[in-house]
């Protein structure tokens, strides 16, 4: 009250007081954008987890009592501990895959100038601009052609495919920005090319190889329309058991999953920016 | 167990049959073990072409034990392509490199023996400065109680044994260049190859740091090849300095004979500041030839430059060998008169250069002490005349860029 009396006083001290309480203002007005956009992100996520603990058999808001049901129900059925127990091998399969031939074609991306490296870039890159579904599809139809049996390994194989992008772009970024002369150096140092990679450059790339991981964990955890053409019974991941289960029934055990899911996502993310400060590769 | 033959063979100069051990990889290496007599380094017609362009064109020197060899020239003149040849990060074309008498154009880095010091040093950020001077050790299997006192010895060598334990991010730029300077000595090398690895510090600690190099390189006596394109660098700092240009060595002499008796126009140019006078050869005798220059005619003596009639020829003077001429008064015997309007006067403190346009377009600079110009008792002033004087001993003859002498 005081801010706003001295604004209307007299002088100088009330127009300094003045700008003083506009400034308060245009801080305030901030801080309520950012909640409502806060707000809006979290809500639906907020209702999910909410839902889960709710008595009632139906998914509804507000919930009606808390119950612990809905994941005794997740750990008593072999089809969800089946569906988690697949995500999390195709999960580490496919981010492995992609590491794996991801983290080499970056360093010659970055390192080597040779015919037809930006059109190996784009090739590489060329995963983020085909829709889901498409790729999905796509993946059935190769599968379907070439006779092999559709198991985990063909869905490890989709989604490796849908996180290289990730590893070439993250790694490639990091690269550019480690001079030549740390490799050259640890050479003539007595290193083989091999062991200077090792044990000089890919120390240097370890938050590009943290970040990387982590989308790759990420997309493939996320993923619906990919695993929906290639799983089999069998097969079935947790993205398409809550899929096939909405469908079916409405009861908030989906809701107790997809929390599940959402914990360890997170998890996920506080691990990646405590070791590699994930935050510097999301903006 | 090779790296550790390699090392008794780095640190012992010891007889040739210690040599033997070194790996020969390459079918295009030399099978005739390394010869203790023989240079640190010697490269013999070294080329390299990158598709249609020429880089390097047949370079050749040799470098006796403990020498300092600056490679001076402009960028993209072939100098930091030499010395990545040297140290085996390119392929040659064509040529060969000889370290110690060992052939080694076609071994990987790892089996060459030089170290490396870069303009950014390339400390490795996730190791302490202490595991940085040891890498080069550890890879090459010394046992662990050697590595401890060669890498204290090291350290202490450039005066960084506080610092063994920090992060090379904490250091400033000369702990750093200190600290690369330790990693790239620790291995003993045959040779210590620098890549212009003052570019990145300011003037006085640039200064400080390149006399620190050059009392360490004497210390150790490690022959060293020095890559830049500061000329005052390299004149300071070099037992001998190799002139670059378009891939090629222009000259390759003494720090004196380059600046001197430079052999082209090039280096005339690039090293110090030079004047140029067009002239033709009038006449030419056994003794002396007489050339008529725009500052009027030059005689000359046959043993200060070869010359045939109706050549033309480039005649230069050094800017501190010009004498300012007070008015009235006559340039001592035979010495050269010119006379030009002051276009400009740049002051640097304990020398003073005064920019003359001499007639027929031509630009002179005369740089004298700002105490002798202020003897002179003449104000200068841009646009006033002035009359130089220079004597015709202080001149080199160029025709086609290359030095008559």
């Amino acid at each position: 009250m005081s801010t706003v009396a001295s604004a209307f006083a007299p002088g100088s001290s009330g127009l300094l007081a003045r700008l003083g309480l506009s400034r308060r203002l245009g801080r305030l007005a901030t801080a309520s954008y950012i909640a409502l956009v806060v707000l809006f992100l979290t809500v639906p996520v907020l209702v999910v987890v909410v839902v889960s603990f709710d008595t009632a058999n139906y998914v509804q808001f507000p919930p009606s009592g808390i119950t612990l049901k809905w994941y005794a129900t997740i750990l008593q059925s072999g089809t969800w501990r089946l569906a988690f127990f697949n995500s999390i091998i195709v999960g580490l399969g496919s981010t492995v895959l992609a590491l794996a031939l991801g983290v080499p074609a970056a360093y010659v991306l970055a390192r080597r100038d040779f015919r037809g490296r930006n059109g190996l870039f784009a090739l590489l890159l060329s995963p983020l601009t085909i829709p889901w579904v498409v790729f999905g599809l796509a993946s059935l139809n190769f599968w379907s052609a070439t006779g092999l049996p559709r198991n985990l390994l063909s869905i490890v194989i989709a989604h490796a495919v849908m996180g290289l992008p990730y590893v070439v772009r993250t790694c490639v970024a990091v690269l550019v920005g480690v001079s030549p002369s740390f490799e050259l150096t640890a050479r003539t140092l007595g290193a083989t090319r091999a062991r200077a990679f090792v044990l000089v450059t890919l120390p240097m790339m370890r938050m590009a190889i943290v970040a990387s991981t982590i989308f790759c964990l990420l997309i493939s955890f996320i993923n619906v329309p990919v695993p929906l053409f290639l799983t089999t019974a069998s097969t079935l991941t947790i993205q398409v058991a809550i899929f096939s289960q909405m469908l079916s029934n409405t009861d908030p055990t989906v809701a107790s999953v997809a929390t599940v899911q959402l914990a360890i996502i997170l998890l996920a993310f506080y691990i990646g920016q405590r070791v590699a400060k994930l935050g510097d590769f999301l903006v | 167990m090779r790296s550790v033959a390699r090392e008794q063979v780095a640190s012992d100069p010891g007889p040739a049959p210690a040599r033997a051990a070194v790996p020969e990889t390459s079918a295009r290496v030399s099978r005739l073990p390394g010869d203790p007599a023989a240079s640190d380094l010697k490269v013999v017609g070294m080329s390299k072409h990158f598709k249609d362009v020429v880089a390097v064109r047949d370079v050749s020197f040799e470098a006796q034990a403990g020498e300092f060899i600056s490679f001076l020239g402009p960028s993209g003149c072939g100098k930091t392509t030499t010395l990545s040849m040297i140290a085996g990060f390119q392929e040659v074309t064509a040529g060969a490199i000889f370290i110690r008498g060992r052939r080694v154009e076609g071994l990987p880095p790892e089996k060459r023996n030089t170290g490396m010091v870069f303009q950014d040093y390339a400390l490795f950020p996730h190791m302490s400065v202490a595991e940085n001077v040891s890498f080069g050790l550890r890879m090459r299997h010394v046992p662990k109680a050697d590595i401890r006192s060669r890498v204290a010895k090291a350290l202490g060598l450039v005066r960084m044994s506080d610092f063994a334990a920090r992060s090379p991010t904490d250091l400033s730029g000369g702990q750093k260049q200190r600290v690369a300077l330790a990693r790239a000595l620790v291995i003993e090398p045959d040779v210590l190859l620098l890549d212009e690895p003052f570019g990145a510090l300011d003037r006085q600690l640039r200064e400080r740091m390149q006399f620190e190099l050059k009392s360490l390189q004497q210390a150790v006596g490690i022959t060293t090849v020095f890559v830049t394109h500061d000329q005052e660098e390299a004149l300071l700092l070099s037992s001998r300095i190799a002139v670059m240009n378009q891939g090629a060595i222009e000259q390759i002499g003494s720090p004196g004979e380059i600046y001197e008796t430079p052999a082209t126009i090039f280096v005339a140019q690039f090293i110090g500041k030079s004047n140029f006078l067009p002239g033709d050869v009038v006449s030419a005798t056994a003794t002396g030839a007489s050339i008529d220059t725009p500052a009027g005619r030059i005689v000359v003596q046959r043993r200060q430059a070869r010359l045939a009639e109706r050549q033309h020829v480039a005649c230069m003077v050094r800017p501190e060998a010009l004498h300012l001429l007070r008015p009235g008064t006559e340039a001592g015997g035979d010495d050269i008169v010119a006379r030009g309007v002051v276009r400009e006067i740049a002051y640097q403190g304990a020398s003073t250069q005064i920019i003359l346009d001499l007639p027929g377009a031509i630009e002179f600079v005369a740089l004298k002490s700002t105490s002798e110009v202020a003897s002179l008792g003449v104000a200068f002033e841009i646009g006033k005349p002035v009359d130089v004087s220079w004597p015709a001993s202080a001149m080199l003859f160029f025709t086609d860029g290359k030095s008559c002498a």
